[in-house]
This record gives structure tokens, C-alpha cells and sequence, in this order.
């Protein structure tokens, strides 16, 4: 138990990192990859405590108000699931499209909405940032996939060897 | 197995149900301010990563910006170099300039005023004992006149071309010349007479009386009548105390670098 906790905050220190790194060189987020991408691997109280203090503390150290990312991975993950009941999750390439389009939801939250909560005005968006948050959210549903393959072949060869 | 399926999906709306109840939740807290204190807290503990994380990510931000604009950079390194060389040429320019007003305010002050000089630069030096100036006959230069800088002699014209001249300077073995010695604080006080001529181990200076006080450091000053003038050629230096000897000899160190010269002034009334 002492050892999962330990695990859990180095990893929470780690992401924290790797997440404030890549926000500041290509305002490119790794949480929503990983939120939705464990959505239906991790324990569904796991994945809720994990996400939300993750969220809150990407929130305290980036200036937002706090609950501003969980809402964005709330809505984000709301559509996912959505569009999971359209799409089925066994087809290789086209379960990457709720992803893509999950994603794209929680960077144009992310863009949009922080400024509602502390200033009372919506975020600047124009096409040349929308075309941008497109982008980010492909490279980012390669990296769904990328983990998702990744992650079965883990678990595969875990199952083969019990 | 539905009934697995129909559970696991009722966890999972469940668990986005609360997340985002939970930030519905925060965010009204943050509203009202509840929160400040835990923020604080935990931004004490977590800044620091995030600054690391933020120096970390500039760097390679900034490396990859390099990396990305290294053409544009070398461009400009190019440009830049082109700037220096352009600059370093203007300020020698502004040097050679500043040394010409310097020789010419020289020579205004101390040189003969009833005398004509030419303004001559130098070109190239010749071995150890001439010059080549930049005027010759078409300036009107003639064989034997006197090349000065303010009232030191610098040399005589030996050779004329139509452009450019070649100066004998006193160093040359060639050269022969009559002089004076003074001592600077009485300079019309003449100590004794002796001959300068052009050695290898520099310029030397024979047949000073031996009753005179000659010392070291006294003015040499040219008085022949290849000169037609008094220029100073510069300063006793390794007096000889040979006791046996009829007269003493020495050296003289020139009132100028005769290898750092830039303009000159050749008398062309001089003779």
C-alpha cells in the first residue's frame, strides 16, 4: 500500500515534469492522452483519483482556476464515451476517431474556457489556432495508438507468461 | 459477461459523473476563494518543478530554435563579419587620418616656415635603410632634398622617379652626415661637433671630442650642408669610455621610428 502511494506520487511528480515541459515548448498536453487512454484500462476510482489530482495540481502551477483541466478531461472523456457507443472500440483505426475528436474538444476547451473562470471572457481562437489545436490533437491520437498497441502487447505477453 | 460489460460501463459514467461534479465543485470553490490556502501550499512544493520544467523546456526550445535557424544565423555571422571588416577598415581609415593630422600639426609647429614641404606617404621600406614616398618628379621632388617630420630629419631623397622617390634614411652606410651635440636644457650651448654615419648595429656617431661632456641622452642635431637646416636626428646613446681612445664614439637613438613612419614631408626648397 506504502509502496503504491510512493508510486503514485513519483509518478505524479514525473508527469507533472514531462507535462509543464511540454506545455511550455509546444503547448502540447500529455495528460489527455494518458486520461483517456486509461480510461478503460485503469479501475475506474484509480483513474478518477489519479486524473483529478493530477488535474488539480497542473492547475495550481499553471495559474488557472482550480478544476479547469478535470472539467476539460470530464467533458473530453463525456464524449469519448459518447462516441464509443456509436463507434465500436474493437476496430483498429476508426475507435481512433473518438479520440481524435475527444481531444480535439478538451484543447479547445483548454483554449476557450480558462479565461471564463478567471477573467469572465472567453479565450482567443482563430483559425490559424484551430488548424494548430487540430494538429496537436493528431499527434496526440498517434500517441493514444502508439500506447494503446503498446499496452495490449504488455498485457499479452503478462497473460502468455501466467 | 453483459451483465460485466453493462457494470463497467456504468463505472465509467460514474467516474466521469463525479469528475466532473468534483470540478464543478472546485471551480465554484476557486470562485469564492475557499482554495487560496491549499494553492499556496501546494504551489510552494510544486513550483519548483514547474520552473525546472520550464528552464529545461526553453533550453531546448532555444536549441532547437538554433538548430532550426542555422542558416539564417550563418547568413547573419557572414554579414557580421563583412560589418567588422567594414568597420575595422573605417577605423583604420579614422587611424591613418588622426596620424596625418598629427604629422601635419607637427610639422606646421616645428618645421621651417620659409621652407616648402610636399606631403609624402610612405609606401614601402627598402631592406633596413630606405624609404619609397608616393611623390616623385611630377610634385616637383629632386635628388638630395630633405625629408622631415616637424624638425626631425628623416632622411635624403636618393633616387627620383616620376611618381615615387626613394629616401636615404641615416641608418644607410651610404649616408654621411655632419652634426652637433647639445644638451637639452642649453641648446645653444654646443658641446662638440662629430659625423654620423649608417652602420649595421645602427646609427653611429664618431669623432666627439674627448674633452667634451658628452653624455648619454644629449641631442644630436644635423648640421651639414646636405640638410641646409638644423634637424634633430635623435639622441646620444652607448658613449664610449674608452680612455685610450683620441676622440669617442656612440650611437644614435633616432627622434623617430623610422619603420613606423605613415607621412612625411619632403623639403623641395630645401637645397
Amino acid at each position: 500500500m506504502v509502496i503504491d502511494i510512493l508510486i503514485t506520487i513519483f509518478s505524479l511528480v514525473v508527469i507533472l515534469f514531462l507535462e509543464s515541459t511540454t506545455l511550455v515548448l509546444l503547448n502540447f498536453s500529455i495528460v489527455i492522452i494518458l486520461a483517456l487512454s486509461l480510461m478503460y484500462k485503469m479501475d475506474w476510482r484509480r483513474w478518477l483519483i489519479t486524473v483529478s489530482i493530477f488535474a488539480v495540481l497542473l492547475d495550481i502551477v499553471t495559474h488557472q482556476s482550480l478544476g479547469v483541466t478535470l472539467l476539460a478531461i470530464s467533458i473530453s472523456s463525456i464524449s469519448l464515451h459518447l462516441l464509443f457507443s456509436l463507434i465500436p472500440k474493437a476496430h483498429d483505426l476508426l475507435s481512433l476517431l473518438p479520440y481524435f475528436a475527444s481531444i480535439l474538444i478538451f484543447y479547445i476547451f483548454i483554449t476557450l474556457f480558462p479565461n471564463l473562470f478567471s477573467q469572465g471572457t472567453l479565450g482567443y481562437l482563430n483559425f490559424n489556432i484551430f488548424l494548430t489545436i487540430v494538429l496537436k490533437s493528431l499527434i496526440s491520437t498517434v500517441f493514444v495508438y502508439i500506447f494503446n498497441t503498446l499496452f495490449t502487447k504488455f498485457r499479452g505477453s503478462k497473460n502468455s507468461l501466467i | 459477461m453483459e451483465i460485466n460489460n453493462g457494470e463497467q460501463n456504468n463505472n465509467e459514467w460514474l467516474s466521469i459523473l463525479i469528475s466532473t461534479l468534483l470540478s464543478v465543485f472546485l471551480l465554484i470553490l476557486n470562485s469564492v476563494g475557499v482554495l487560496d490556502g491549499l494553492k499556496n501550499i501546494s504551489s510552494y512544493i510544486l513550483d519548483p518543478i514547474y520552473s525546472l520544467a520550464s528552464t529545461v523546456a526553453n533550453s531546448t526550445d532555444e536549441y532547437f530554435e538554433t538548430l532550426i535557424n542555422i542558416n539564417s544565423f550563418r547568413d547573419e555571422y557572414n554579414d557580421m563579419k563583412i560589418m567588422i571588416a567594414q568597420y575595422e577598415v573605417d577605423i583604420l581609415g579614422t587611424i591613418a587620418l588622426k596620424q596625418e593630422l598629427e604629422d601635419l600639426r607637427t610639422q606646421i609647429d616645428l618645421a621651417n616656415p620659409q621652407m616648402i614641404y610636399l606631403e609624402a606617404k610612405v609606401l614601402d621600406r627598402v631592406e633596413l635603410d630606405s624609404l619609397v614616398i608616393n611623390v616623385g618628379a611630377q610634385q616637383g621632388v629632386k635628388k638630395g632634398n630633405i625629408v622631415t617630420l616637424g624638425n626631425s630629419l628623416v632622411g635624403i631623397i636618393s633616387d627620383v622617379n616620376e611618381f615615387t622617390s626613394k629616401v636615404r634614411l641615416p641608418i644607410s652606410k651610404s649616408s654621411f652626415l655632419k652634426v652637433y651635440i647639445v644638451r637639452e636644457e642649453s641648446t645653444s650651448n654646443i658641446l662638440s661637433k662629430a659625423v654620423v654615419t649608417g652602420s649595421a648595429d645602427g646609427i653611429r656617431i664618431e669623432n666627439i671630442g674627448m674633452n667634451s661632456s658628452v653624455e648619454n641622452g644629449d641631442i644630436v642635431i644635423a648640421n651639414d650642408s646636405k640638410v641646409g637646416d638644423t634637424l634633430i636626428l635623435g639622441t646620444v646613446v652607448a658613449l664610449s669610455d674608452d680612455l685610450s681612445a683620441t676622440t669617442k664614439s656612440a650611437y644614435v637613438s633616432p627622434s623617430i621610428d623610422y619603420y613606423d613612419l605613415i607621412n612625411v614631408f619632403v623639403r623641395i626648397d630645401g637645397n
